[in-house]
């Protein structure tokens, strides 16, 4: 078939035998309409109209009540010279890749130590994703105790290293994203391993094997064969986590609320604050429409790349 | 020389990892059964008096709102969630199969564009829609739309699954007489629960946690699931520092329970889900 995506060989399977005495296709395929109708009915009333909503949003006056008041594109040319707004782009995107990044390095490292052959690594995979499966509310409020001065767990352990138990660390414009960076790579490693580690153990044993007997030790191994093998897996959870991340409204706004002074209000808790604690829900639109074209643009490349590695 | 520092590297990585990810847990459980005293005064000491009175102290008294409440309300809104993406998702990813090749990819793209849409770009219309509505403060209306946001992951990696179902199991059904529909629910269902567990638990872990769409939906206190409700625990960690981690512990463990009792369909199903995305 001449079609980029890529089609599963089973997926032609029942088509293949359409005159096959078992006749599988016809009632089904209208059965198929029926239920996939409901579905397309709640991704409309979910997804597509709120998507058009909120365009129509940002382009309005409404401070909650009555009816929406039009004024073109004011909103935006507000944004854009606005200091915090700019600030909060800068600080979401650097936020976003950093975790990103720091996830799937974490994740890959993990990955290739436990797929060497380790004991007990069935219990590792159950244990790792616990910070996943946690409220990320719970996660923070734990954190948010851990990360104060004198009697937090932090400072104490940096304490004992000779670094100073007394760092305000949430508490600081200059220091709040060090806590929430290293809380979000807490809870997000779990998953992002549990997916190269599926991607590793793809990687045909005879391919290490061959390795090993050239005389390279386990991290060259992982380097040099395991990391190029699993590219298109690395390039699709990094995109993954940078979306996440950016979207990470849940874990930051419980461990800052966004402060000290806003300095740690990525896009999501900046817009959650303009409409819900301001009242100026067009501004709070706008953003969210910037935010989700910067999103969508972020997911296309992140798929069309994956899709070209997997094709080489 | 090399392979032993590599797998010093290792290990110390995997050792190191695991005491990191489990701390948090371990403090939690401990200072959740510590009077407040205690806390401050041997937090590392395993031999204490246990205060199971932080417990009730959570489920009853902290904040305006009780964990008892807040509880109940997580509780409706995942159960909703629950309801609704498996009911809807799972019967057309298996209908699905047997659309024409074109359908079938068309049905796909439409689906995946449904997993990435930004939820920040939903919160505000939703807060509009719901208040018209009057559905504002109401856990299960604020449950479908949860349901709702699960269906296309839900619908693809049910889909996937449904995919490589083996045909021959099909075939031997329907020479027995079955009708497509009784096959679907006889036949096919009894043999998927696996996969619809695991799907079923990341549905339920993110909607138990997320706060975005609930804090928004669910501003009332007496309405607010654990992971809104909880938020005016925050910061308060001078009172009743036991009840705080009571709290905690109450919030972390159904969720940590469920995870570790089927770990095995959710390591598969998110090992799949990653490679076929």
């Amino acid at each position: 078939m001449k079609t980029s995506y890529k089609t599963n060989q089973s997926q032609n399977f029942f088509h293949r035998d359409k005159k096959s005495k078992v006749g599988l296709s016809a009632i089904n395929r209208k059965t198929a309409w029926v239920t996939l109708l409901p579905l397309f009915v709640l991704l409309f009333i979910f997804l597509a109209l709120p998507i058009f909503n909120s365009i129509r949003l940002s382009l309005s006056r409404w401070g909650g009540l009555g009816p929406l008041e039009p004024v073109g594109l004011e909103n935006y040319k507000y944004l854009f010279s606005d200091s915090q707004m700019r600030y909060s782009v800068l600080v979401t995107i650097i936020y976003a890749f950093a975790v990103a990044f720091l996830v799937v390095a974490l994740g890959a490292i993990l990955a290739a130590a436990v797929s060497s052959g380790i004991r007990g690594h069935k219990a590792l995979k159950v244990i790792w994703f616990f910070p996943g499966v946690a409220p990320p509310t719970a996660v923070a409020i734990f954190w948010s105790g851990g990360f104060q001065p004198e009697f937090g767990a932090v400072n104490i352990f940096l304490g004992k290293l000779g670094l100073g138990s007394e760092h305000a660390w949430l508490a600081s414009s200059e220091t709040v994203f060090y806590p929430a960076i290293f809380v979000a790579v807490w809870a997000g490693v779990g998953f992002a391993f549990l997916v190269l580690l599926g991607a590793v153990e793809q990687v045909p044993v005879s391919v290490r094997e061959a390795a090993i007997v050239d005389g390279a030790n386990i991290f060259q191994q992982f380097t040099k064969i395991t990391l190029p093998l699993i590219r298109p897996v690395l390039v699709t959870i990094f995109t993954l986590q940078v979306i996440w991340a950016f979207n990470g409204f849940t874990l930051l706004w419980a461990l800052t609320n966004g402060g000290p002074a806003d300095s740690s209000a990525i896009l999501p808790i900046l817009a959650y604050k303009e409409a819900f604690r301001y009242g100026r829900f067009g501004n709070a639109a706008a953003m969210a429409v910037i935010a989700g074209v910067f999103l969508l643009i972020v997911g296309y490349l992140g798929i069309r790349k994956s899709r070209s590695l997997q094709a080489q | 020389m090399t392979s032993v520092i590599s797998k010093l590297f290792s290990s110390l990585s995997i050792w190191g990892w695991t005491a990191l990810v489990l701390a948090p847990f371990i403090f939690i459980m401990l200072f959740s059964t510590k009077s407040t005293g205690d806390i401050y005064n041997k937090p590392l000491s395993i031999i204490y008096k246990p205060e199971w009175k932080n417990f009730s102290d959570a489920w009853n008294t902290v904040g305006e709102s009780t964990m008892g409440e807040f509880f109940i309300n997580t509780a409706l809104l995942v159960g909703t969630a629950l309801l609704v993406s498996l009911l809807v998702a799972v019967p057309a990813a298996y209908f699905t199969i047997f659309l024409s090749p074109k359908s079938q990819r068309r049905v796909l793209t439409v689906v995946l564009t449904g997993t990435v849409v930004p939820i920040i770009l939903l919160v505000i219309p939703y807060f509009q829609a719901y208040s018209q509505f009057g559905l504002l403060n109401k856990p299960i209306a604020t449950g479908v739309a949860y349901g709702t946001l699960a269906i296309p992951t839900t619908f693809l990696l049910m889909n996937r699954f449904f995919i490589d179902f083996p045909r021959e199991i099909l075939e031997a059904g329907v020479l027995d007489g079955l009708s497509n529909l009784r096959l679907f629910l006889k036949l096919v269902l009894p043999l998927s629960v696996g996969q619809i567990i695991s799907v079923g638990i990341l549905t339920l872990i993110w909607a138990w946690g997320d706060s975005q769409i609930a804090i928004v939906l669910l501003y009332d206190q007496a309405a607010q699931p654990i992971s809104v409700g909880m938020l005016s625990f925050a910061g308060d960690f001078t009172t009743n520092l036991g009840a705080t981690f009571a709290g905690l512990t109450i919030a972390a463990i159904p969720p940590i329970i469920l995870y570790v009792f089927l770990s095995k369909y959710v390591t598969k199903g998110i090992a799949l889900g990653g490679i076929s995305k």
